[in-house]
């Protein structure tokens, strides 16, 4: 699977959003559910699943699938 | 003479978010090009401003401009749907509307883009003495979702806004020193407006969080600014306390003076904030726009033994400097009723709403030969201990992540489809977490799906005035009188 898949899976369970209404391309604000109130657990859940540690210069940056994937690619995290 | 800005430290304060940095230097200068747009000719009746720019310093920086050169002014916010926008636009007839890029939209006014007006001193004049603000001046329109649904514009004069400056100077001296407050609230959100009344009581600088929903980005400028003044929504502190548990290396210590307000909260938050920022006062607050930002307040961090006996947290005090009453059905002064204030703080009204601005005053009896005006919140209170609680609504209106919106104005915007016979929204959820239900009946044969309503509807509304669920039906519960029966539908949730 590849971690765009994964990411998905992530955010899908941890967001309660059918995995069908989300591509690389999501992110904060665009879909219903994934709000200011849900973002901040979803961050906790991605490192939790990934077991790395996001950097607090890049809280800002990784609010779509996209750049979580790029993040978490730059930490050696593969598919 | 400026109402707002004489006698307070505006000349100290600087504006940052994280890529740019300004200072009493720029909002001069902003202040001359405004003068020369809005005001040609010399001192002229009061004129105002909208500004529709992205969450910046620029925007702050803006606001204090406009009040330098005698105007007034109304915050509007870029991720509102333009139509709505619009409306206020021209409802306000301002002399100019301040844009991020001119070819967004097109208006029936003067139109200038923020790059313009902050471009180095492009007015030839050298202009020191501005059109005057005086204190029946306006200083600011703030438009809130209304009973009826529409958008409500709550006009506070430059005097109301001089008298919170004054408590806040008063209320909080004792935080002084501090340097930094980040702005976390939408801007069109008074808290904005009760930032910059504590920047201007004691010269603190000014943060503006550009993403505002994004909380681990705030978590993140706290600490990298040591931003020492928090005020933002219950649901903004909730989320970034609990995130803050949860990551590691997450750092809440710089902060001294927490304020919450626009909603109610679990005593859960205060406790949660004394282990994570033990420097820190923490302040519920209260006040409808209506009143001038706030017009109660109390220091809850020292006081957690009261959530031994109550749940729920107290308003507080009345301000200094206002007068409340508590009053029965029948108005008459009670210990449990509605909440009605008076005092320097009313609004002059809603802007372009006599007949509305009338109705939400009640004669205050308590004093005979002459008559003198309450507001009614529309808020239930009552008294314990001195201290006042609330207790629900008089009307229909919810709150949803601080906002005030009443959800039929939802349920008109989805009658609005043609291929939906009718429709009722209603409220699930208490607290910070409350959040909208819509049940739709679709028209005989439509084809339409809850996506495409959900669609429609972001087309139409901002995004908390958006349901969470969706349910398609057949037939609506109805009550004794024929109207749809909200409470049997609110029991389906």
């Amino acid at each position: 699977m590849s971690l765009t898949n994964k990411v998905i899976e992530v955010v899908s369970s941890s967001l309660k959003i059918d995995k069908e209404k989300l591509n690389e391309k999501s992110g904060l604000g665009d879909v219903v559910k994934w709000d200011s109130l849900n973002h901040a657990g979803l961050v906790v859940d991605l490192e939790n699943h990934f077991d790395v540690g996001f950097g607090f210069d890049e809280l800002d940056k990784i609010i779509t699938i996209e750049a979580i994937v790029e993040s978490l690619e730059e930490k050696g995290v593969g598919a | 003479m400026n109402t707002i800005l004489d006698s307070t430290q505006e000349n100290n304060i600087k504006y940052f978010d994280g890529s740019t940095d300004l200072s009493h230097k720029d909002v001069l200068s902003v202040s001359r090009n405004l003068t020369d747009i809005c005001y040609p000719n010399g001192n002229e009746e009061q004129k105002g401003v909208c500004i529709l720019v992205d969450r910046c310093s620029s925007y702050i920086a803006t606001i204090l401009a406009a009040w330098k050169a005698g105007l007034f002014v109304v915050p509007l916010n870029t991720a509102s749907p333009i139509q709505k926008n619009i409306e206020i636009i021209n409802k306000i007839k301002p002399a100019v509307v301040i844009v991020d890029d001119i070819n967004e939209a097109s208006f029936d006014f003067p139109t200038v883009t923020k790059s313009e007006l902050f471009s180095e001193q492009t007015s030839k004049n050298e202009l020191t003495n501005f059109r005057p603000l005086r204190p029946s001046d306006i200083a600011y329109v703030i438009f809130t979702s209304g009973s009826t649904g529409e958008p409500k514009g709550v006009v506070i004069s430059c005097e109301s806004f001089k008298s919170y400056i004054d408590w806040t100077a008063r209320n909080f001296s004792e935080y002084s020193d501090l340097k930094r407050l980040l702005l976390t609230s939408e801007l069109t959100f008074d808290i904005t407006m009760g930032d910059i009344a504590f920047a201007l009581a004691f010269g603190t600088d000014i943060g503006v969080a550009i993403q505002n929903r994004n909380i681990p980005s705030i978590l993140a400028l706290i600490m990298r600014f040591e931003i020492d003044i928090l005020y933002s929504v219950p649901t903004t502190h909730l989320t970034l306390a609990s995130f803050s548990q949860q990551k590691r290396g997450a750092d809440l210590s710089s902060l001294r003076l927490i304020l919450s307000g626009g909603d109610r909260f679990p005593w859960q938050l205060v406790r949660d904030y004394k282990k994570l920022a033990p420097k820190a006062a923490f302040y519920n607050v209260y006040g409808p726009t209506e009143v001038t930002i706030n017009c109660f307040s109390v220091r809850l961090d020292n006081r957690l033994e009261l959530s031994v006996e109550r749940a729920s947290v107290p308003i507080g005090y009345c301000f200094d400097s206002l007068d409340h009453v508590l009053l029965d059905e029948n108005s008459q002064p009670a210990t449990k009723g509605e909440l009605c204030v008076t005092g320097p703080q009313m609004m002059l009204g809603y802007h372009g709403d006599a007949e509305l601005s009338e109705s939400v005053f009640v004669t205050d009896t308590r004093i005979e030969c002459i008559t003198r005006k309450l507001y009614r919140t529309g808020d239930i209170g009552y008294y314990d201990n001195g201290l006042v609680y609330l207790e629900g609504r008089v009307d229909g209106l919810i709150k949803i992540r601080g906002y005030r919106i009443h959800p039929d104005e939802v349920s008109k915007t989805l009658d609005s489809i043609e291929e939906v016979d009718v429709s009722a929204v209603v409220n699930f959820g208490k607290q910070s977490d409350a959040a909208l239900k819509a049940f739709i009946k679709l028209k005989h044969g439509s084809g339409l799906t809850v996506e495409d309503i959900e669609k429609f509807l972001r087309e139409k509304l901002p995004d908390y005035m958006i349901p969470v669920q969706y349910e398609l039906v057949k037939d609506f519960p109805l009550s004794q009188s024929g109207k749809i029966d909200k409470n049997s539908l609110a029991k389906r949730l």
